[in-house]
């Protein structure tokens, strides 16, 4: 049975300045799925910053990232772009045994 | 068996890495380090000086016993370390939820659980822990020869002595160790600590004119 995987996504977000980028793109790749992942600081203010997060991977797990990116204390704005593509050669339960 | 207790122990050690790991890495976000640092100089300080005024005034007072001696320190030493721990635990978490009640409001999110609110309760913690133990050790160390002197092994004179000599070396360090934080100026740090330990001897001449 072909599946639905989430490849790219593209994040807009808020970040609290105490955590840096460093902590929190590692701790996004982490995540289930993802292999890839940027982070580009649009916007500084006194106690936050705006950023672009970009993941990316073959099975980005949509809401293991979004509860990463809560954890570390980061509001999500808005998701700006996804990529999502069908896998026809096997499904999640075949990848995972 | 073996290799089960042993993957049980190594399960262990990971176990206590992360934890150790999640410490470090809560301690960093919180920025907590140097108010720690802070607190340990300020409140060793003002161990060591309030034992240099307990030996001072119980010199005055007339009574060298080193029981009383010991009894009174270690009471004044548990009691800074006592309001040490509530106060600063009680000032450091509301400076913390009023930055985190600012952060919300920037954010517009529920920071509960975030890693900002883990480490600013462990910051908390963690200040107010040094903020109790720095005042008990310092007048721990100070009092050392005084229990020498209960077990009889030195008199309470040479006792009364080594207490005021470690009291000065100690804070002698105190000032070094400001001295390296600083970078610099570790000789005016130095001497700047050791001089507080001398003034409060200097007052103790005085309630000793005013005494006798």
């Amino acid at each position: 049975m072909a599946e639905a995987k989430i490849r790219k996504l593209v994040i807009d977000s808020l970040k609290p300045r105490e955590i840096s980028l460093v902590d929190l793109s590692k701790a996004l790749c982490e995540v289930y799925g993802a292999d890839n992942v940027s982070i580009v600081v649009n916007e500084v203010d006194a106690n936050t910053e705006t950023v672009t997060i970009t993941v990316e991977g073959d099975d980005i797990d949509f809401e293991d990232l979004i509860e990463t990116i809560s954890e570390y204390g980061c509001a999500i704005r808005s998701v700006d772009a996804i990529e999502v593509y069908k896998d026809k050669s096997k499904s999640k339960n075949l990848n995972n045994m | 068996m073996d290799e089960e207790e042993g993957t049980t122990s190594s399960t262990l050690a990971e176990l206590i890495g992360e934890k150790a790991d999640n410490f470090r890495y809560y301690l960093k976000v919180s920025g907590v380090s140097e108010i720690a640092r802070r607190y340990f100089v300020m409140n060793a300080f003002d161990g060591a000086v309030t034992t240099l005024g307990v030996l001072i005034g119980a010199l005055i007072g007339g009574g060298l016993s080193p029981r009383v001696i010991l009894a009174a320190g270690m009471g004044a030493g548990i009691a800074m370390g006592v309001s040490g721990f509530f106060g600063a635990y009680l000032a450091e978490e509301a400076e913390r939820s009023r930055k985190i009640k600012e952060l919300e409001k920037a954010l517009q999110i529920d920071l509960d659980d975030s890693v900002i609110d883990k480490a600013a309760k462990i910051a908390a913690l963690t200040a107010a822990i040094i903020d109790a133990l720095s005042p008990v050790l310092a007048t721990a160390v100070s009092l050392i020869p005084f229990v020498f002197s209960v077990f009889g092994l030195i008199d309470a004179w040479t006792a009364f002595i080594a207490s005021i000599g470690t009291i000065l070396i100690f804070l002698l360090i105190l000032g070094l160790f400001l001295g390296k934080i600083s970078g610099e100026r570790i000789i005016f740090y130095s001497l700047a600590t050791t001089l507080a330990g001398l003034i409060t001897g200097l007052f103790g001449l005085f309630l000793h004119i005013l005494f006798s």
